[in-house]
């Protein structure tokens, strides 16, 4: 982790600001004159040290290695880490870009956002431009965020040498709503040997699916030209959400299954997501993947007039036509009375 | 429409209509043999549990099992009643101490000719026969009730439930006392020590496949217009749809117009006509989540 430390010694007439020492204007003794415009430089100055440090380092981000030294053929992942250094962020975008000893773009081979400081990302990072990962998105409610975890970025190196990673970004915090600090660029270099280092732990695979998956339909006037829409969260505490998918049938299908089901219509969304079918007409299912291709399947709803809920109102409409029937019985024996 | 033509049409529809009617009440039939009958047999509610607290009332009754009782001779045994209504096994239950819990297990109640098996309620209670407090588990079969007193007798009983929550069939009650230091048998469980070793909970043969419980779709949420000013109450800026709080539908909602052009006015919490993380970071900095339930 970088600080940047302003040393104020008495030895150094510049920050503490003493007439009384060895001037750089010269071996005479300050003359009374010139004490003010020196003393204003000085103060100028120093406000200045002391003001820079604090505006551009207030919030950083570094690099973490596992293992810490490379080896060719060997995955490695790289850890990205912020630390806001006691302020409330709310927001962080950022670009990584991952060179070789080459100076060529090296391919990420997965990433893992799971268990992010980032709650909700509004753009992913992806594999899919070599050298390069683009990320943003914001920490829900804000917070003081000290070292920890935004995202993992996994490599296969091919060759001996360096490996070299530069972060350029910036932060939102509660103290200037909307307004964006840029962060410190920071680069880290990562050595590649030829054979792995002895011990080097098997780095973590996620085999757990998504959970606590929530689907909320909603309607608005101005979205979706007023179509009902569809809103899924889920959570995924490892490699973190790589992708939301909706299936809308006309029967229903148990869950068992599902997870892996490659025949029925579904459909990768984004969230939001219009609905294709009116509302009421479909079963719904949520499908949602991680980022290591665990899948988890939720049902959100039958449709109004679903065969289970027919047969819940059946007796009630029976009981209907039974009135309906007296009722008319009734009404054709007073009319067939008035009749006679 | 001539008299003669109106005084048949009533017998028709009378006749129509009693078809109808005996469609509805097909359920009653009349009992024979060549000694007796017993016409228009009836259900009738009947005393299905009692204590000083409560009574149950079990909505119908089996009446046609041993009413009276037949030996030889000329003694004739009465049957009366429905031979077929719906029904509902009762679940047997079993209970196993723990420290401090206790581990339930049952077996699945079966429903037939109509009733159908939602979910079971556990029954607790400090005293034998109730009132019993109840708690939905959901349709499983294997329950723990835990916070429980060591040394202490609890009474349980599992009730299974009618999609509409009714209970339809309630187990006899067992009863167990947790003791400090016992582990309870967990489903799967495996390895471990320990002075007890709980007797084998033989899980239920299943006859029948269980049934199947659909959801029907929640009600949508209709977004409030986002207008300038807000219709409705909303708790600040960032609560597009006014709902009171701040969280992932206000993200949704925002997101949609997220780097779009003709964007509503209040979408745009920073008011520069786009909306960008700039603005979602303000979003996030009043971010304020309904509790989960």
């Amino acid at each position: 982790m970088k600080h940047f430390t302003v040393h104020i010694t008495k030895d150094n007439p510049l920050l503490w600001g003493q007439g009384n020492t060895r001037s750089d204007l010269g071996d005479t003794d300050l003359r009374s004159d010139l004490v003010f415009p020196v003393r204003l430089l000085q103060s100028v100055l120093l406000g200045l040290l002391l003001f820079f440090p604090l505006n551009l380092f207030a919030a950083e981000v570094s690099f973490i290695a596992t293992p810490p030294v490379a080896a060719v053929g060997q995955e490695v992942g790289v850890d990205i880490v912020l630390d806001t250094e006691g302020r409330t962020a709310t927001a962080l975008s950022g670009e990584i870009t991952i060179t070789g000893t080459d100076g060529k773009p090296v391919t990420v081979v997965r990433i893992q956002d799971g268990g992010s400081v980032i709650g909700a990302w509004l753009k992913e990072a992806t594999t899919n431009t070599p050298g390069k990962v683009g990320f943003s998105g914001i920490i829900p409610g804000g917070r003081r965020v000290s070292n920890e975890h935004v995202l993992t970025l996994y490599f296969v190196p091919e060759k001996t040498g360096t490996l070299t990673f530069v972060f350029s970004g910036e932060v939102f915090f509660t103290t200037a709503p909307g307004e964006p600090v840029s962060l410190p660029r920071v680069s880290f270099a990562l050595l590649v040997n030829e054979t792995p280092q002895e011990d080097t732990p098997p780095l973590p695979q996620d085999e757990t699916p998504p959970s606590d998956i929530r689907a909320i339909i909603a309607q608005n006037e101005a979205m979706f030209d007023g179509r009902p829409f569809i809103i899924v969260h889920a959570k995924d505490a490892e490699s973190g959400i790589l992708m939301y998918e909706l299936l809308e049938i006309g029967e229903y299908r148990p869950l068992a299954g599902l997870e892996n089901d490659t025949l029925l219509p579904w459909r990768r969304i984004e969230n939001p997501e219009a609905l294709l079918y009116p509302v009421n007409t479909r079963y719904i299912y949520v499908r949602v993947t991680d980022r290591e291709g665990n899948s988890a399947v939720a049902f959100v709803g039958a449709p109004e007039l679903s065969p289970e809920k027919t047969a819940i109102w059946f007796n009630k409409w029976l009981i209907l036509a039974i009135l309906i029937g007296v009722a008319g019985l009734l009404s054709l024996w007073l009319w067939v009375r008035r009749g006679s | 429409m001539s008299k003669a033509h109106k005084l048949f049409a009533v017998p028709v529809f009378v006749l129509i209509l009693s078809l109808f009617l005996a469609v509805a009440t097909a359920s009653a039939t009349d009992y024979t043999s060549p000694s007796f009958m017993v016409k228009d047999p009836v259900l009738f509610p009947a005393a299905y549990s009692t204590s000083t607290g409560y009574i149950l009332i079990s909505t119908m009754a089996q009446i046609s099992i041993g009413t009276s009782t037949a030996t030889t001779g000329s003694v004739r045994e009465l049957r009366s009643g429905f031979e077929y209504f719906p029904f509902v096994t009762r679940p047997v239950l079993s209970a196993v101490p723990g420290s401090a819990s206790v581990s339930l297990s049952w077996s699945a109640s079966v429903g037939i000719l109509g009733w159908t098996v939602s979910g079971y309620s556990v029954g607790q209670s400090l005293t034998s026969g109730g009132p019993y407090t109840f708690t939905g588990v959901g349709l499983v079969t294997v329950s723990t009730a835990v916070g429980l007193v060591n040394g202490t007798t609890y009474y349980f009983v599992v009730a299974a439930q009618d999609a509409f929550g009714n209970f339809i069939a309630t187990s006899t009650e067992v009863s167990a006392t947790p003791v400090a230091g016992v582990t309870p048998p967990t489903p799967g469980g495996g390895g471990g020590g320990g002075g007890y070793v709980p007797p084998p909970v033989i899980p239920p043969i299943a006859t029948t496949t269980p049934p199947v419980i659909i959801p029907p779709l929640p009600p949508v949420v209709v977004i409030p217009p986002i207008t300038v000013p807000p219709s409705g109450i909303c708790h600040t800026i960032a609560d597009l749809n006014c709902d009171g709080y701040v969280d992932i539908i206000d993200f949704s909602i925002m997101y949609y117009w997220f780097e779009r052009t003709n964007i509503p006015t209040r979408v745009d919490l920073r008011q520069d006509g786009r909306v960008d993380l700039a603005d979602f970071s303000v979003m996030a900095a009043y971010w304020y989540e309904r509790p989960r339930y």
